[in-house]
């Protein structure tokens, strides 16, 4: 049989959608995700800790930039993810997407919650505070009452799909959350800088100091993808433990 | 699409649609709350509160950071360049506390226009450059306006 | 054309030691904890399910292993 016809590579892709074929390349590829997630966040760090060179204004401060601005894309782009597959899983009752919406929110919760600690951290030197009610601070907190609305919400079921569903509903009021932090330093007056880099005019970083940015946030992106798929192995393995695939998958692993 | 799955689609989308317009207007309606402190313009318009505290926020204007004799007040002028506020405080100031710089102080202001302020936090802006970076720009600035 | 006028990918790297490194200017109490944290958050999130992939597998393969046992007996 002839894998490589474009057809073959289609039906492949499809069958990911699959518990069993996701389990099995998930199984795979984590051990290369994690490799050049590793590499990427070594490099990062090495040229943003000890290359790159010191800021005009915040000295060595600005350094948390490189853990800082990555976990707080990562806190927004994961809810992203959770709202995607949460619409999917509403509208198409696709047991994968479910599976990867409830997968998602320890891990968005806990890159809003780095988000945060950093920014306290940060602030506390530069700004004289270590928090304050401002606008974006504010609605970055929000995020993570969201995610962790939506992990207690989900654990409330028994039934794994009922769960789904109600969290679902939760994660999609919650995306209205999104454009409001943002766009939170331009709407409204905040002690929080405006963006550096996602603005549409030429970033205001030193290439420099971007380089070991965009490294570390590539990082923080493949990091994301590995603890995703570890995630929604242990979710796949724990709802289909009564089906035949898993009796063959144990099975085998017997004779092996 | 099969009629059930089309209607649920209906629904998210009209979920997120309705949601999202509440939410909008009631941030319009917040606008003014949201905001974390008041410009040096909006207080001489009278639009800041009198008699209890509040922020204002501005930049500090070269030259006017002053010590007063034998004490640890400190006084300064916030600019927004429109208007002007002079600002009295006695405290830690944070690191990025400078001349030029953007400020927000918590405090309230006196008959005499005085800002007494109880905290004062420093805003930085969005650009992060080596220090020789800064100086070849700001000589290149100097050059350009001989 | 002046030196920095573009910084450059090389440029303004500066040899520093081991010492100026870890002081990070004065601001090491808030740089390394921030790191710190950062890193511990980051491999708990993924430690964590490993962990329980792991046992459950485990579980599973004794129940399996009983089951095949209890058939043909």
């Amino acid at each position: 049989m002839n894998n490589t016809t474009p057809s073959a590579w289609l039906v492949r892709f499809h069958r990911l959608g699959s518990p069993p074929s996701f389990y099995h390349f998930s199984g795979l590829i984590i051990p290369w995700v994690s490799a050049a997630c590793l590499i990427l966040i070594v490099a990062g760090l090495y040229g943003g800790l000890y290359l790159a060179p010191t800021d005009y204004q915040q000295g060595e401060s600005y350094r948390i930039i490189y853990i800082h601005v990555p976990s707080a894309w990562m806190s927004m782009f994961v809810y992203v993810v959770l709202a995607t597959s949460s619409a999917i899983g509403l509208i198409w009752r696709m047991k994968l997407a479910e599976a990867i919406a409830r997968a998602t929110a320890p891990i968005g919760a806990t890159y809003t919650f780095i988000a945060l600690i950093t920014g306290s951290l940060w602030g506390k030197p530069m700004w004289g505070t270590w928090w304050v009610w401002d606008a974006r601070l504010t609605s970055e907190l929000i995020l993570l009452f969201l995610y962790l609305g939506y992990i207690a919400l989900v654990s409330a079921f028994d039934d794994r799909r009922t769960a789904s569903r109600a969290g679902a509903v939760l994660a999609l009021v919650g995306v209205v959350n999104l454009p409001i932090i943002h766009f939170s330093v331009e709407w409204w007056n905040t002690l929080h800088q405006g963006p550096t880099i996602t603005k549409f005019d030429q970033p205001s970083i030193a290439i420099s100091m971007l380089i070991p940015l965009l490294l570390t946030a590539a990082g923080f992106k493949l990091h994301f993808l590995v603890a995703l798929l570890a995630s929604v192995r242990a979710e796949i393995l724990d709802g289909e433990r009564r089906t035949a695939w898993v009796a063959e998958l144990l099975a085998r692993k017997k004779h092996a | 699409m099969k009629p059930k799955r089309r209607q649920r689609l209906v629904l998210v989308g009209l979920l997120v649609a309705g949601v999202g317009i509440a939410v909008g207007l009631a941030l319009l309606a917040l606008q003014e709350n949201i905001n974390l402190f008041f410009s040096p313009s909006q207080v001489a318009a009278g639009e800041a509160p009198v008699g209890s505290p509040f922020r204002l926020g501005g930049m500090v204007v070269d030259g006017s950071v002053s010590r007063v004799d034998q004490s640890l007040e400190i006084r300064f002028d916030l600019t927004d360049t429109a208007n002007t506020v002079t600002v009295a405080y006695t405290g830690i100031l944070p690191d990025l506390f400078r001349e030029g710089q953007g400020i927000v102080a918590q405090g309230s202001v006196n008959d005499n226009g005085l800002f007494t302020a109880t905290q004062v936090l420093a805003k930085h802006d969005e650009t992060y450059m080596p220090p020789e970076v800064i100086d070849a720009l700001d000589k290149a600035k100097a050059m350009g306006v001989q | 054309m002046a030196r920095g006028a573009r910084p450059g990918l090389l440029n303004y790297w500066r040899e520093k030691n081991m010492l100026e490194f870890f002081q990070m200017g004065g601001y090491a109490a808030y740089v390394w904890p921030a790191y710190g944290i950062t890193a511990l958050s980051m491999i708990l999130v993924i430690a964590h399910p490993i962990r329980k992939h792991k046992k459950l597998r485990k579980t599973l393969s004794q129940l399996h292993l009983k089951r095949n046992q209890s058939e043909r007996s």
